[in-house]
């Protein structure tokens, strides 16, 4: 299936950290690329949601919900998010 | 609620204490079933933040778990419930200037039809092209209104009718490619502000055209969603 991308995420990353997250710049740990947060692959069909790398395909992060409970794990994203140039 | 085209339906909501929106900004729609199960889409907002009313374009997806419902089984007076609006990513105002291209895929066109909405309401003198592409003029959504926002001096509209055509029509023919985006487009030395949405492999199509031709990534904002019909 065709991945979707970061903007699929603005409601539920909102949620988490108050503010509007895909603006955001980060760099990915794979390769170094960096962009916004709007731009990442996600797939989101599975039982969680997976942001992936759009150049190298490492997980930047990951997202599962269990009865109201979030668990965001990034992986690939150790770096702080950055705000976009 | 107003039906676009047979799997197509523009949703008017009524919101309390709805905080304003920018053009191109997504409400998250979230359902509940009988037995906790709750699910959610997100979905452009197709009105402009002047309008009276938020209103949603849905295109219905046979596999969908949200979209059915929308286009389907919701009635007016039906309460749902949102959250939003949300994304500043993929948002348009005239602040950001232009000149604007805006490529849509399908149902990529609900996110420029409140773009193009503000550029009316806020008197904006940016320049504005949109490409849409469409399996068939029925399938086009928002037909009438396109006429009437290319009368616009500042707006120039190019529909691209991929499976079927009338035999009297002037537009253009076939999908997307690099000669249509840059015979619809601004040339690279003009430094548009590019929005690309539609389904996944349409946005980057377009993306990766508009880059072999010169354009600088940094002015391409995309955005994808799963539905089909281009």
């Amino acid at each position: 299936m065709h991945p979707l991308d970061g903007n699929a995420m603005a409601g539920v990353m909102h949620d988490l950290f108050a503010r509007d997250m895909t603006t955001m710049g980060y760099q990915c740990t794979g390769c170094g690329k960096t962009g916004a947060v709007a731009e990442m692959a996600v797939y989101a069909s599975g039982p969680g949601t997976v942001a992936r790398c759009r150049d190298c395909d490492t997980i930047l992060l990951m997202l599962s919900e269990r009865r109201g409970m979030y668990c965001l794990d990034a992986p690939g994203m150790t770096h702080a998010i950055l705000p976009l140039a | 609620m107003t039906v676009e085209t047979p799997r197509v339906t523009t949703i008017a909501l009524a919101i309390r204490d709805w905080p304003g929106h920018r053009a191109g900004q997504h409400v998250d729609v979230r359902l509940t079933a009988p037995d906790g199960y709750q699910t959610e889409r997100s979905y452009s907002i197709a009105s402009a933040p002047e309008d009276a009313d938020v209103s949603l374009t849905v295109e219905r997806l046979d596999d969908g778990e949200v979209s059915p419902y929308l286009v389907d089984e919701l009635r007016p007076g039906d309460e749902i419930e949102l959250r939003g609006p949300v994304g500043g990513y993929f948002a348009w105002d005239n602040e950001l200037g232009g000149p604007l291209f805006l490529v849509a895929g399908g149902s990529g066109l609900v996110p420029f039809r409140s773009m193009l909405r503000h550029h009316r309401a806020s008197g904006s003198r940016v320049p504005v092209r949109l490409l849409c592409s469409a399996r068939s003029l029925e399938l086009l959504i928002y037909r009438e209104e396109l006429i009437k926002l290319a009368a616009d001096d500042l707006v120039d509209v190019s529909v691209t009718l991929t499976r079927e055509a009338p035999d009297d029509w002037r537009g253009y023919r076939g999908r997307i490619d690099p000669a249509l985006l840059s015979t619809t487009g601004w040339s690279a030395k003009e430094e548009p502000l590019t929005y690309i949405c539609g389904p996944t492999a349409f946005v980057e199509t377009a993306a990766a055209g508009l880059v072999a031709l010169g354009h600088d990534p940094g002015r391409i904002r995309t955005e994808r969603f799963g539905g089909t019909g281009v």
